[in-house]
């Protein structure tokens, strides 16, 4: 388990992250979400003590500097590129073998997993931004950490890639690790994410399940077909619903569920062909939830 | 410790720059040997030739090739962005700094040693092999003590590139100090200086006899100036990389 207590950080008079608490469980995907420059990347080089600032970090209770053999507790990757480019990826990995104890035949095992084997012996300079993940992958993986902490592990990934992430970063979840990843890829975290942060400005504008900030939105709509459109929409809005018609016989309706149309039809005697609840993209929950605590938002600020 | 020595170890092996620095270090002494060594010395050598030969006159080129080593361990991380990782491998930062200047140091040294020893043995095998100089206790002090300083400039180009945050400046700042700024001081003001200049107090101890006959054989202080100058750079690299961001710039 991961717990972040207090993590502030100041640049100069800007604070980049104000007092941040949150807990990221075992046994779940957390994803970490907000708008550039909401100090995402900050918390997470705080957590690992790359940069200096208020508050503490603990690992299964310990600070990460007092962890006896750091990589076998966390496995991180912050940025993509972070090799020498003329090592090739396999020698990369063994030298963090030896950092971490590893046996040797781990670092092909790892080159495996990533799908990277037969291009172990190629500098790492001469690869894509995708392989640069896998690669930052293998490295996280190496020591079988309990946790892993990514930063954008996304970017760069072709769609089977993301499908092969997906399944990766699940199955640790599932076998009692923790897994804290941020990404921009909003539709990519709604797949994959048990639970969300959300920061903006620095601070922590939601700690829930992914479900549940899906459901808080007021994106999320019922859709009905029914040959009693007409008479069903009065009687939504009577309820205080706003319906939209789109088509013949078709409702879109926005602040009301499934159930409270389904008793009203019943209630009236209304027909209905069709009854589906349309969740909020994760896209829109998280536009409704950051709104203003956005820095760089184009034709708002910075204007003249 | 086992762990980060074996991790710089690794990381230096994998380096075609370790591998040409060491080659440089050994070839430059085997090319002076034949281009010098063959014109001058046609009969036998005595003690002090193959002192001054195998040792001093190569000292700043092991020392460069020394320094590159050391300033590598901390440049190519700032260099490359590799500091991160290398942060996550070994959060505490004292303990990373240790390790880094002892892997370099011992690394700087190796250099010095295999460069002298294949100095050695040509210049012996070319002037007709005289067993009896090669049990001169002298020669062999001067050779432990240009390994040893070879391994000192090492640490300090760990701690220079920690400060500096890169390879070249590290390097440069040792150069133009070793090279220009400490020969310039004892053009100035006079022999003397030596005494408390870190580069010069190194070839004083290094010499089979006295570079500065005023300052006479290497005494107390001549041992104690480079540590006492390491030692400050080291602290100060110590505290700059306890106190900054993990950032490459």
């Amino acid at each position: 388990m991961i717990r972040v207590e207090g993590l502030t950080k100041r640049f100069g008079g800007t604070l980049a992250v104000d007092d941040l608490w949150f807990t990221v469980e075992p046994g779940k995907v957390t994803g970490f979400l907000g708008p550039n420059g909401a100090g995402k990347s900050t918390t997470l080089q705080l957590m690992l003590g790359l940069v200096r600032g208020g508050g503490r970090t603990l690992f299964d209770g310990r600070p990460y500097q007092a962890l006896a053999c750091p990589m076998r507790v966390v496995g991180a990757v912050l940025e993509a590129r972070a090799f020498h480019p003329h090592r090739s990826a396999r020698d990369h990995l063994r030298m963090l073998a030896a950092a971490a104890r590893v046996p040797d035949r781990r670092v092909d095992q790892v080159l495996d997993e990533v799908g990277l084997s037969p291009v172990a012996h190629r500098r790492v300079g001469g690869f894509s931004l995708g392989m640069a993940q896998r690669l930052g992958l293998a490295a996280a993986l190496l020591a079988e950490p309990r946790a892993l902490v990514l930063d954008e592990p996304a970017n760069g990934l072709d769609p089977h890639g993301l499908a092969w992430l997906r399944t990766l970063l699940r199955a640790h979840a599932d076998n009692g690790r923790a897994v804290l990843v941020s990404s921009h890829l909003l539709a990519e975290m709604q797949l994959l994410a048990d639970h969300l942060l959300v920061l903006g400005r620095g601070r922590l504008l939601a700690d829930e399940p992914t479900d549940q900030l899906l459901g808080r939105s007021r994106r999320g709509s019922v859709l009905v077909r029914s040959p009693d459109a007409d008479r069903l929409a009065e009687l939504l809005v009577g309820q205080g619903a706003t319906v939209q018609r789109s088509g013949d016989g078709e409702l879109t309706a926005f602040g009301v569920g499934t159930q409270v149309v389904g008793e009203l039809a019943h209630r009236h005697r209304l027909r209905l062909h069709e009854l589906a609840s349309r969740s909020a993209s994760l896209e829109a929950a998280f536009l409704e939830l950051v709104g203003g605590e956005v820095d760089y938002l184009q034709g708002v600020r910075g204007r003249q | 410790m086992t762990e980060l020595l074996a991790f710089e170890w690794r990381r230096m092996r994998s380096l075609r720059g370790t591998w040409v620095l060491l080659g440089l270090a050994v070839g430059f002494a085997l090319l002076a040997d034949l281009a010098v060594g063959l014109g001058r010395f046609r009969g036998p050598l005595d003690a002090e030739d193959l002192a001054v030969q195998v040792v001093q006159r190569d000292l700043m080129v092991r020392w460069l090739v020394a320094a590159g080593i050391g300033a590598q361990a901390f440049g190519h991380d700032f260099r490359y962005g590799t500091i991160r990782p290398t942060l996550l491998a070994f959060p505490r930062r004292g303990q990373l700094l240790a390790g880094k200047v002892m892997a370099a140091s011992l690394v700087g040294a190796a250099a010095a040693l295999a460069a002298s020893v294949a100095s050695l043995a040509l210049l012996l095998g070319l002037t007709g092999w005289d067993a009896g100089l090669v049990t001169d206790p002298r020669l062999w002090r001067s050779i432990a003590l240009g390994v040893v300083t070879a391994g000192l400039v090492a640490a300090l180009a760990v701690g220079l590139a920690a400060l500096t945050r890169g390879s070249g400046l590290a390097v440069v700042l040792i150069v133009l100090w070793a090279g220009v700024v400490e020969p310039l001081m004892v053009v100035g003001l006079g022999g003397g200086a030596a005494r408390v200049l870190p580069f010069l107090s190194l070839l004083q101890l290094t010499a089979y006899t006295p570079l500065f006959q005023d300052l006479g054989s290497a005494g107390p202080l001549t041992w104690a100036v480079f540590p006492l100058y390491l030692t400050v750079v080291l602290t100060t690299a110590a505290i700059a990389l306890a106190r900054r961001d993990a950032t490459t710039s």
